[in-house]
């Protein structure tokens, strides 16, 4: 869900992708290939669902986020060092950088920075190459860098 | 090496995608070299931030414990990757393996095992969550306690249909070995009822632990393996 979301900035409609990704994704289970790693399929089926919802929509996505109900779901006191620092306005600003990435950059992004993959992996669920993957990923990491710079200079995140 | 090279390579080196020789290389020249190095710092420190914001987002981003229910009542049923990697290695060959099948006996236990499958999955994602709700709400009142005692019940529910499943997928599979046995090696035919005899022994005694504590998902979740694995060893025989 945290995968769709990051695609969407959408928590509401990361719930209902998410809801249709699963559906579909046990309806074509016996399509899936002997061998093959079900994250990566998952991912896959993810990664379609959400371009179908972007490309039928067109909208900003990006607005609206976690921010405002996040001290809700999650207490301060229970956050650990790292997301004690990670303030409300530093989330927005990360997600809606996210928001200005083309589709292909946000998906390796999202793939390699935040869920850890492997080029490999990621080659497979989003079907292009690790060269063009590498690519996307310097470019996504330059424009993030450039807009989280305040937040970049000086200051050791959650050490 | 030489610092432009360095520099070329330093994201990939950073995400741990660099082959050896060339990583040894880099950090070498990394050690030796002040500017690069910190420009590996600075990598660093933005890994940190997205670390932090990733882990920030997924805490933020539990699903509602109706979204598994209402997954659960779909047609479509919950997977999870989480769930799914951590399934006995194998189990993907022989599910593969059990569609495409011809006999219309085996498409009838396929359609079976993928309900049980599903519902395994399932419970595996409801004992998370659930577990993740727990810790988030022990301190909260009453009105948690009567929706959790709602999963609870669910997923007993969902516990009890996954083990018919297994036993009819059993009974099925049974009935096939059973017909193919006198084309069988007597010696294959005599390991073969070793094996289920100790499987056998095996899903009595997680059966009873489950049983004795039918809110452990755990021991559900080991009984619903020792069916698994009694359905795996007929498949093998019969495909």
């Amino acid at each position: 869900m945290a995968f769709i979301y990051h695609l969407l900035g959408d928590r509401a409609h990361a719930e209902e992708l998410t809801q249709e990704t699963f559906f579909r994704a046990f309806r074509g289970l016996a399509r899936m290939q002997v061998g093959a790693k079900l994250s990566t399929w998952l991912f896959g089926i993810a990664r379609n669902v959400v371009r179908e919802a972007i490309r039928d929509k067109r909208r900003n996505y990006h607005e609206v986020g976690l921010e405002e109900t996040a001290s809700r779901t999650v207490p301060d006191e229970r956050a650990g060092p790292d997301e004690c620092f990670m303030s409300a306005e530093l989330q927005r600003t990360i997600r809606r950088s996210l928001g200005d990435l083309s589709d292909d950059q946000r998906a390796v992004f999202v793939l390699k920075v935040l869920n850890k993959m492997r080029y490999q992996e990621i080659s497979l669920i989003t079907g292009s190459s690790i060269g063009k993957l590498k690519t996307d990923l310097h470019r996504a990491r330059q424009h993030m860098r450039q807009r989280l710079q305040p937040y970049l200079v000086g200051q050791v995140p959650g050490r | 090496m030489k610092c432009e090279q360095v520099r070329t390579m330093l994201e990939d080196h950073h995400d741990g995608e660099l082959e050896e020789p060339l990583a040894a290389e880099v950090t070498a020249h990394l050690r030796d070299c002040p500017k690069c190095g910190s420009e590996l710092a600075k990598l660093e420190r933005e890994a940190r931030l997205y670390e932090a914001y990733a882990a920030k987002t997924e805490s933020a981003l539990e699903p509602p414990p109706d979204l598994w229910q209402r997954a659960l009542e779909s047609p479509g049923t919950v997977l999870r990757p989480v769930a799914y990697d951590n399934r006995p290695v194998g189990w993907t060959r022989w599910l593969s393996a059990l569609v495409p099948a011809s006999s219309w006996a085996r498409q009838a236990v396929a359609a079976m095992l993928l309900v049980a499958i599903s519902i395994t999955c399932t419970l595996i994602i409801g004992e998370h969550y659930r577990a993740k709700k727990i810790a988030s709400l022990e301190e909260t009142s009453t009105t948690a306690d009567t929706s959790e005692e709602k999963s609870l019940e669910t997923a007993l529910k969902s516990i009890q249909r996954a083990e018919q499943e297994y036993l009819t997928a059993i009974r099925e599979l049974s009935a096939i070995v059973e017909k193919q046995k006198t084309s069988l090696d007597p010696r294959v035919v005599a390991e073969l009822q070793t094996s289920i005899r100790l499987i056998d022994e095996h899903i009595a005694a997680t059966r009873k632990a489950y049983y004795a504590h039918p809110k452990d998902a755990e021991l559900a979740l080991y009984m619903l393996a020792a069916y698994s694995r009694k359905v795996e060893l007929l498949q093998d025989l019969t495909s």
